[in-house]
């Protein structure tokens, strides 16, 4: 199998550096403050339009109140270089699963190259700064509209017991109840059903855990992602921002853990082992989000100790299944 | 079928593992491939994680459970083999053997250990999965 030669990312995260420079000198800069809980993130974009294309899941989150900065990411189009993006220094068979380059080393440089989109994520781990290329905003698909810059915030982000997880989290006042499980298994359902029942949202899909002694689902997008005709080439996002404003959580403590199944019916709410529910909440994590050599599995296990887990049957009305999510609130309520 | 005087050590390298309440959720970063294993299965486990060499195991396990010994050697045996097999642990010969194995005294049953694996997740593995579309809902 080939390897990428040693230096090769560090010349190459100088190198796109420059490049980003060089854009930003042509475009302008956009900058940006992001809020996570306790964590802010710059975002600096070459350019208005990408900032826009990028920006709309992220809205809730902005914050210019000021403060010390976290992490960094510089953000640029290739085709702001006139004579030619820089060419890949990797061949395509060191790109492996999430696109994380073979050679990447965790405590220098590494990156990620989602070649669908040929999107690429540079980050130095040591001063926590990241350069996130994408050929051209308007070529931005789907899914990075409705969830964008995901490995970017997952090292802007994560941490020791922190982990950009694959989950929702919906509730209120009392906590939150976490949605954990595999893509298809009804946890945008469930979160639909408890914002349109009342229920405040943190995410239907993706959300930053928080795996201490008192775990916390916090906030990284506005938005939904539910699935249109069956045909259809895309998910239809829905903007939860802008059209329940009032609805969105910042964060969440985390009450209790419900795996979803979609099974039509009745909704049904019972309890599950913590294994069971690890088993249903890990693989889809560590998976979609090797970056970490799957140390979120630790932290995923330390929540499924700490708290409650039910199994809930995703059945047709949403009445019911918002209702279960009350049940477990009521249940597990400090 | 590992030999006797091996360690088997876990596949650090590839294998995360996580074990509650009596269950052992190994996912193998490498494949794609999940698995769980419980009862007898979870508690050779253990062992394996803690790095006990396999003439130990399979003493601990004769000592641990009520049963035919010839049956009780088969399964553990068969069910390291099936680790192996599967990438989860590799041999070591120079992993110094652990102190002693430490299984509850209480004897109970035999149950032959079944690993269980799941192959849901592979897609995860190819360079672009591409973003279905199908997921009904999330």
């Amino acid at each position: 199998m080939p390897r990428l030669a040693e230096a090769a990312l560090p010349s190459f995260y100088a190198a796109a550096a420059r490049e980003y420079d060089l854009a930003a000198e042509r475009t302008g800069v956009v900058e940006v403050d992001l809020r996570f809980a306790d964590r802010r993130v710059r975002l600096r974009f070459a350019g208005a339009e990408l900032a826009d294309a990028l920006l709309g899941a992220l809205a809730a989150r902005r914050d210019d109140g000021g403060g010390e900065v976290d992490a960094t990411i510089a953000l640029w189009e290739a085709r702001a270089r006139p004579a030619g993006s820089l060419p890949f220094p990797w061949p395509v068979a060191d790109v492996g699963p999430g696109g994380l380059v073979r050679g990447s080393d965790f405590s220098r440089v590494l990156a990620v190259h989602e070649t669908y989109s040929d999107t690429v994520t540079l980050v130095d781990a040591a001063e926590r700064a990241v350069l996130h290329r994408v050929p051209h905003c308007g070529a931005v698909p789907w899914w990075e509209r409705a969830a964008p810059l995901r490995p970017a915030l997952f090292w802007a982000l994560g941490g020791e017991g922190r982990h950009l997880v694959h989950a929702g989290a919906v509730g209120d006042d009392r906590g939150g109840v976490l949605l954990a499980g595999a893509r298809g298994s009804g946890k945008t359902t469930v979160a639909l059903a408890a914002l349109q029942h009342g229920l405040g949202f943190v995410a239907d899909d993706y959300l930053l855990l928080h795996a201490n002694e008192e775990p916390k689902a916090v906030s990284l997008y506005g938005t939904a992602s539910i699935s249109g005709a069956p045909d259809a080439q895309a998910k239809t996002v829905v903007d939860v921002t802008s059209l329940m404003p009032d609805s969105l959580r910042q964060s969440l403590p985390v009450r209790a853990v419900a795996v979803p199944r979609i099974c039509g019916g009745r909704a049904r709410l019972r309890h599950l082992s913590p294994a069971e529910a690890l088993r249903a909440w890990a693989p889809t994590t560590v998976f979609q989000m090797p970056f970490d050599d799957g140390a979120a599995l630790a932290s995923l296990a330390a929540v499924v100790r700490r708290v409650p887990c039910f199994a809930l049957d995703v059945g047709d009305d949403g009445a019911e299944l918002a209702d279960a999510v009350e049940q477990v609130l009521e249940r597990t309520a400090q | 079928m590992p030999g006797a005087g091996t360690s088997l050590v876990v596949d650090a390298s590839h294998v995360v593992h996580e074990t509650i309440d009596g269950e052992a959720i190994l996912i193998h970063l490498g494949t794609g491939t999940y698995y769980s294993l419980d009862g007898v299965g979870a508690e050779v486990w253990t062992l394996v994680a803690a790095g006990v060499d396999v003439d130990a195991l399979l003493s601990a396990g004769k000592a641990r459970y009520d049963g035919d010994p010839v049956e009780i050697e088969r399964g553990l045996s068969n069910l390291l083999a099936e680790l192996l097999r599967e990438g989860l642990v590799i041999e070591d010969e120079s992993q110094p053997v652990a102190d002693s194995p430490e299984l509850p005294s209480e004897r109970v049953p035999f149950v032959v250990p079944v690993l269980h694996t799941y192959a849901d997740m592979q897609e995860f593995m190819l360079v672009d999965p591409l973003r279905e579309v199908d997921e009904v809902a999330g």
